[in-house]
């Protein structure tokens, strides 16, 4: 599958019509990243992430995002979205992640169970597959200084 | 505004179809070189002004993950007969590669067992391996002469076809051979590449370098992951060696009746041929005809067919046979007839290593 940048780029600035892109106190960083589990001292299986390596089709990986306040003011509403690559395929929240919310469409989001899908003619029920934009809203405002963390697994096709 | 063209842009194509219903492995696989990129972004709000920032691009190249399939078709022995050349036996290779390789072919003589195949009792002379190059599934040679695979796309499959020559060689029945393919570089159009080499582990990944990665399954004499795949087939020899020997032995003369009888006018003389089968398919529907020698007259009811007999004589255990070709002793395991020039008689089936004798009798003119 082709990364389409022109599809990318025309979706983020749709999502952002409303809003002027201009850069402000909070900061985001994407990485992506492998998951590697161990075994903890306590008998338990640890999780953690690793840069990830030798991707290949059908391989796990996890895209994260952190943001940050590097600002004096309080930031409220911070609504986060990012498209799912086009040769990934979503998969679920990270381990310790809140749930996005879903869409297939770029414009409703919602949980999995309630988007829909046409085609062919007919609509059907959406599964994870279908997924094109992930988008968590932060009900609580971020603090001067403070940050945070979501991240989202994926399927590379 | 966009709201419309999200919706045809992302909906409408065909990319979204093939996503739903298969997973990754039976859907295309991403081309190995893809560069995967991730960047979010975040709008808020400061103060009551609200503002936006977009993420980095987060990216990573997908590697190539190498597999292949090789098969045998047709799920039989080739039948072939002694002395036959370009003898064929049939493959398909597939290329489960994200991305276009090259594959080096190797046809080899193996001494296994394999059920449905036989036992390996011989070998193939001039073992060969040819490429079909116009996709009939058929040999042809002067056509067919590729002796390698050249830029296979993913999910390709192509014919291949192991030729060789059947040896005259006592006691050979089953040969079997491997075909064995190596997944190779590209290469560029018309020539081969070098054999693929899986990327260290002990090297780190390089998010912007294409590394090697083997995903292939073992099989029988194929280890795990090392970028090679084997399947079998062979050819069965089902051709039988016959030989006859005709031998004649005097019976009685009207002067010194069964005592050391001489071939003089008046002599009976039997005539006794033997067939042998020496394998090693089993020789069916065999006929027999000698004609009447000159000078000579058939004794009527004198043939009988059956099995060769010990001590000069023609036949131990056998059906005696009526002169014409009707009736049911014709089918009662042999049959014999006269038609007046010419004695014939009818073998059902003469298994490898075994004889069968038919005897008739003349007398001398």
């Amino acid at each position: 599958m082709r990364n389409n940048p022109v599809r990318m780029s025309l979706l983020l600035a749709g999502l952002l019509a409303a809003v002027p892109a201009v850069a402000g106190p909070v900061e985001i960083k994407s990485t992506v990243l492998a998951e590697k589990r161990a075994a903890a001292a306590d008998g338990t299986t640890r999780v953690s992430l690793v840069p990830a390596a030798r991707v290949t089709p059908g391989d796990r990986v996890v895209f994260q995002l952190e943001y940050r306040n590097t600002g004096q003011q309080s930031a409220s509403g911070l609504v986060i979205a990012n498209p799912v690559p086009a040769a990934m395929q979503y998969v679920s929240p990270a381990e310790g992640s809140p749930a996005p919310e879903l869409s297939v469409d770029g414009t409703t989001f919602g949980p999995l169970s309630s988007l829909k899908v046409r085609e062919a003619g007919a609509v059907r029920p959406a599964v994870a597959a279908d997924v094109r934009v992930v988008r968590w809203r932060l009900a609580q405002p971020v603090a001067p200084g403070a940050k945070g963390q979501v991240a989202f697994r994926a399927i590379l096709k | 505004m966009y709201k419309p063209k999200f919706r045809t842009t992302l909906l409408g194509g065909a990319v979204f179809a093939a996503s739903i219903t298969g997973t990754a492995a039976q859907a295309q696989q991403t081309a190995a070189g893809t560069a995967v990129n991730n960047q979010a972004t975040v709008s808020y709000e400061v103060g009551g002004a609200p503002a936006s920032v977009s993420s980095n691009v987060a990216s990573f190249v997908v590697d190539k993950k190498v597999n292949l399939t090789v098969a045998e078709v047709g799920g039989a022995p080739t039948q072939t007969a002694i002395n036959a050349t370009d003898q064929v036996t049939t493959f398909t290779v597939t290329n489960l590669t994200n991305a276009v390789q090259d594959f080096r072919l190797q046809a080899e003589q193996q001494l296994v067992s394999i059920p449905l195949l036989g036992t390996d009792n011989f070998n193939m002379n001039n073992l060969r391996v040819f490429v079909d190059s116009n996709g009939n599934g058929t040999y042809e040679a002067g056509v067919d002469t590729a002796t390698f695979i050249d830029e296979l796309l993913p999910e390709g499959i192509v014919t291949v076809f192991v030729v060789a020559d059947t040896p005259n060689q006592p006691g050979a029945d089953t040969a079997i051979v491997s075909l064995n393919a190596i997944v190779a570089a590209s290469g560029g159009n018309g020539s081969l590449g070098a054999d693929l080499v899986a990327s260290s582990i002990l090297s780190g990944d390089s998010p912007t370098t294409v590394e090697t990665v083997f995903a292939d399954a073992d099989g029988l004499l194929d280890g795990l992951r090392n970028g090679q795949q084997r399947a079998y087939d062979s050819y069965r020899i089902s051709t039988a060696v016959m030989s006859l020997l005709k031998s004649a032995t005097t019976i009685s003369d009207p002067v010194n009746l069964l005592t050391n009888p001489h071939p003089i006018p008046g002599a009976v003389v039997e005539y006794c041929m033997r067939v042998s089968n020496a394998g090693p398919g089993a020789a069916n529907n065999i006929t027999l005809t000698d004609a009447v020698p000159a000078n000579s007259s058939f004794v009527p009811g004198s043939i009988s067919v059956g099995t060769p007999g010990l001590l000069g004589a023609c036949i131990l255990l056998g059906t005696s046979e009526d002169d014409n070709n009707t009736g049911a002793d014709e089918t009662d395991l042999y049959g014999g007839s006269f038609d007046g020039t010419t004695v014939r008689a009818t073998l059902p089936v003469v298994l490898p290593g075994t004889s069968m004798s038919v005897a008739f009798r003349v007398s001398v003119n």
